[in-house]
């Protein structure tokens, strides 16, 4: 949609009802929590935090609807699933990976949208 | 022998008790035995019986008593008797005199150890006496310690001369005090005396040619009953004339320790030959030696066959087995629970287990073998291993398939919020139609997700059932606009009837049983072409607190043929008819019969294929007790019937209070609150403990509260604001913004803990719109 193979910021828009202040306040958001949370889930992977990690895909999950990236969407879900239940975690780090790799392409085409609105 | 050496054998002094009362003679006596060499004495005179019985009451340790038969204050015989019966089994040597030697030998018959005649005896004829009774009293003593020892007694009896005597242990075996009895000869002939045996043996042992040995069971006066073993000889002493002599001994002991033998061989014996184990006593080298009958059943052969068998090791054992089992044995290690196959002379094996044990006693080479057929038992375990196995398999799967769900559902309500979204923006025609197309059928696989997630609640018990109060007209109305639209394009009629007896308000779960009737009727209306679906509603008995009522789903569709209808409530049932198979997971009627069930109620169906079917129900309902009371889902029927009464969103002012500490969630849930009710009143909170100072200062119509905080969690908060705040606070109507996917066990808990409701993240407007409505006008009501 609009030119943007990794991203859908259909529902943003929607939330952001018309008002470009809001859409560009979320955009805003969003840049930086992916930069920060990201890189936080590896590093909470790596101490084997389960807790925190849990926490932070939690939240994750509530920012993934507005990039409206599936398969990130999907995967942080496993990830809580398995920090949760501290079950199968010899896969954290596979789906980490995924949103580790799709969040440069993210970024981008979210900085591009950013860039329109300014 | 000298004097010297005599004496040195009776070192020690000897008390002697002289009792008399002429003390020029008692004087007489103590030089005539200071001057002996036999004896070494002391003497204690005592000149009357009364003294004597005195001194014999502080000192029992006298050697010998030389009484006076004639005392002051005793004369004659009289005077032995009165002492033996104060003082029994004392050393007396009496002292008579001269024309008084009847009386002394009646005196020794009486039990005196001896007699003297005064005058006729010097020092050295006294010393002896005195020595020789000393002696044999001592004797006496030994003898009967030992026969109280041995528990042996002797008797004898002189039938000629009228006389019977026994030793003191007789008396005693006899449970009698030798020392207060003493029979006679005359008393032997009264039937009932103890000791009348004594004189029918007597007989017996003639009989017997003069000997006899016999056991006799006798009941003693204490009433304890006694084995003794009686030996009699009769010696001829004159033709015709005999002396019985003989030996009692109490075999008591020894006779009980054998029943208890005998009966200990017994319970062993019948053990051995009741048990169902196979027990048998072997030679190393396979030769059966004894066995039970159990033997017999475990290897199936008669007992000739078994007789035969060279070796039984061949059938117990396989040749590996046999080598460790032989080896154990040769090594007199007992073996416990060794597992063999058993074969049996049918060709079947039959599975087993041997324990072997080596008697003391028993034969060198040989062992005792226990063998238990456990091969019911190992096939009952196999096969609940087996069933372990497929309960285990269908729990996974079902876990597998409930979590796959659970995932589902999530991007499932994305996929139908998007659709929300997008159906709302320009599109032509077609576009709408085909995404109207994907919504519906989007909201069919979700359906059948919260199928197999609730048929999994339900086979794991987390189902909870709410009781509140509701109304049943409003309930059926609900249900009847929900449906309408549905047999809109088929040739079909829906028609509720309704007893005109029924109550309006039940107390119950409203949703559930809405659940069981949208079930049933959307399947009547899935499965019916043309005609008609009927719902019926009639009230089957009532009391005071309950109402009992029949609901009948009846339908004029294809119908369910008869082999089918006993498995239409079984899971992952669908039913393919006329070469078509309709949607759905086949779940629908398993959860409504459970649904059913489990609130106490029951549900059948019948069916004519072709023509239709009708499913039954019945359920209880708690009676409502207030008269006039409305019911929760009758305020939203009124509120829906009437939307012209709602004050247009521009004037209504809400107070909400959103906590939420994600910063992008909280610029969402406003500005869509905004959007809906422009006046709304929003205030923000990043925490539960934000929230609840801020409730100190003000009150809100609402609050929205996500779960997972920091400083404060949204379960904390609703707990404080409900158990901690003012009457006007702690009643705010809270709905819970959660990204969390809620199964039955959270809502439950989250309702435990005062949350009303809940919205999940990401949220549709819509369900915001609505709940935040629901919410506030039924608060607005109660207050």
């Amino acid at each position: 949609m609009n030119g943007y193979r990794h991203i859908n910021l259909s529902y943003l828009e929607r939330m952001s009802h018309g008002d470009i202040s809001v859409k560009k306040t979320l955009l805003e958001m969003l840049l930086k929590e992916l930069e920060v949370e990201i890189p936080k889930m590896k590093r909470l992977i790596n101490r084997q935090d389960w807790l925190a990690l849990r926490e932070a895909s939690h939240k994750m999950k509530t920012t993934l609807p507005f990039v409206g990236n599936h398969t990130m969407l999907d995967a942080n879900l496993e990830i809580e699933t398995r920090a949760k239940y501290e079950e199968r975690l010899e896969d954290v780090h596979q789906y980490q990976q995924v949103l580790e790799k799709l969040c440069p392409p993210v970024l981008e085409e979210l900085k591009k949208e950013y860039a329109k609105l300014t | 022998m000298t004097t010297e050496k005599v004496i040195s054998r009776y070192d020690r002094v000897k008390k002697i008790l002289l009792v008399e009362d002429d003390s020029s003679y008692a004087r007489l006596v103590e030089i005539l035995l200071g001057d002996s060499d036999l004896i070494d004495c002391k003497i204690n005179n005592t000149p009357s019986l009364k003294e004597c019985l005195l001194a014999l009451e502080t000192d029992l340790s006298y050697d010998a008593i030389l009484l006076d038969l004639s005392l002051p204050d005793s004369n004659g015989f009289v005077t032995l008797e009165r002492l033996i019966d104060a003082f029994p089994g004392q050393n007396i040597i009496v002292l008579t005199g001269r024309s008084d030697k009847d009386l002394g030998l009646k005196s020794v018959k009486a039990g005196a150890q001896d007699f003297l005649v005064k005058g006729e005896f010097d020092g050295d004829q006294l010393a002896k006496s005195l020595r020789y009774s000393i002696e044999r009293n001592q004797i006496l003593k030994r003898l009967e310690e030992t026969q109280t020892l041995a528990r042996i007694g002797n008797w004898e009896c002189a039938p000629s001369q009228y006389y019977f005597s026994a030793s003191d242990e007789v008396y005693r075996m006899f449970g009698l005090n030798p020392r207060s009895t003493k029979f006679t000869w005359n008393d032997l002939m009264d039937a009932d005396c103890p000791f009348h045996l004594f004189l029918q043996i007597q007989e017996e042992t003639l009989e017997a040619g003069g000997e006899l040995q016999k056991e006799l069971k006798i009941v003693s006066s204490d009433q304890i009953e006694r084995f003794i073993n009686i030996r009699c000889n009769a010696n001829e002493i004159e033709k015709d004339f005999y002396v019985y002599t003989g030996v009692v001994q109490d075999i008591t002991d020894l006779k009980l320790a054998d029943q208890a033998k005998i009966k200990s061989q017994q319970r062993y014996q019948d053990i051995f030959s009741q048990s169902k184990d196979t027990i048998y006593t072997a030679r190393i080298n396979g030769q059966l030696i004894d066995s039970n009958r159990s033997t017999l059943q475990l290897l199936g052969l008669s007992q000739d066959a078994i007789s035969q068998l060279e070796n039984v090791h061949t059938l117990f054992f396989s040749e590996d087995q046999r080598e460790q089992f032989l080896s154990s044995l040769q090594h007199k290690d007992p073996v416990k629970d060794f597992e063999l196959r058993v074969l049996r002379g049918d060709g079947q094996y039959r599975s087993c287990l041997i324990s072997t044990s080596f008697g003391s006693n028993d034969e060198e080479g040989t062992y005792n073998g226990i063998i238990r057929d456990i091969t019911e038992r190992k096939q009952a375990e196999d096969l609940r291993k087996a069933r372990d196995i497929a309960e285990q398999t269908t729990k996974v799967r079902e876990q597998v398939i409930a979590g796959v769900s659970h995932d589902m559902r999530t991007p499932m309500n994305a996929i139908i919020g998007m659709l929300n979204l997008l159906i709302r923006t320009d599109l032509n025609t077609t576009q709408k139609e085909y995404i109207t197309s994907i919504k519906q059928s989007s909201k069919i696989l979700l359906g059948i997700i919260n199928d197999i997630l609730q048929a999994s609640s339900i086979k794991n018990n987390t189902l909870s059932f709410e009781q509140e109060r509701f109304s049943l007209k409003a309930l059926t109305k609900n249900l009847y606009e929900m449906l309408e639209h549905k047999v809109a394009d088929k040739n079909v009629i829906l028609h509720f009837e309704m007893g005109e007896d029924l109550p309006d308000i039940l107390w119950g779960d409203q949703l559930r049983l809405n659940q069981i009737l949208y079930n049933l009727l959307g399947n009547a209306v899935k499965f019916t072409e043309k005609g008609s679906v009927n719902l019926k509603v009639n009230k089957l008995c009532e009391t005071a607190e309950e109402v009992s009522l029949k609901f009948s789903v009846e339908d004029t569709g294809i119908g369910i043929p008869k082999d089918k209808l006993d498995v239409i409530f079984q899971p992952f049932t669908r039913v393919y008819q006329k070469g078509k198979l309709y949607e759905g997971t086949g779940l629908g009627l398993a959860i409504v019969k459970n649904l059913i069930e489990l609130q106490g109620g029951s549900i059948s169906a019948s069916s004519i294929p072709g023509h239709g079917s009708t499913f039954f129900f019945e359920l209880k309902f708690r009676k409502s007790i207030q008269e006039g009371e409305v019911a929760k889902n009758d305020l939203e029927v009124q509120n829906e019937a009437a939307p012209q009464q709602f004050i247009s969103d521009d004037k209504l002012v809400y107070k909400i209070l959103i906590v939420e500490d994600h910063k992008m969630n909280q610029i969402v849930a406003q500005k869509t609150i905004e959007e809906k009710w422009k006046n709304a009143e929003i205030v923000i909170a990043s925490h539960g403990k934000e929230a609840v100072d801020i409730l100190e200062q003000q009150a809100f119509d609402i609050i929205l509260m996500d779960i997972q905080m920091p400083i404060m969690d949204g379960i904390e908060a609703t707990e404080y604001i409900r158990d901690q705040m003012p009457p006007n606070i702690n009643n705010i109507p809270i709905l819970a913004m959660t990204a969390h996917v809620l199964l039955n066990d959270d809502e439950t808990y989250y309702k435990s803990k005062g949350i009303n409701d809940y919205i999940l993240k990401p949220f549709e407007p819509e369900d915001l719109f609505n709940k935040i409505e629901v919410y506030i006008k039924e608060s607005k009501r109660l207050n």
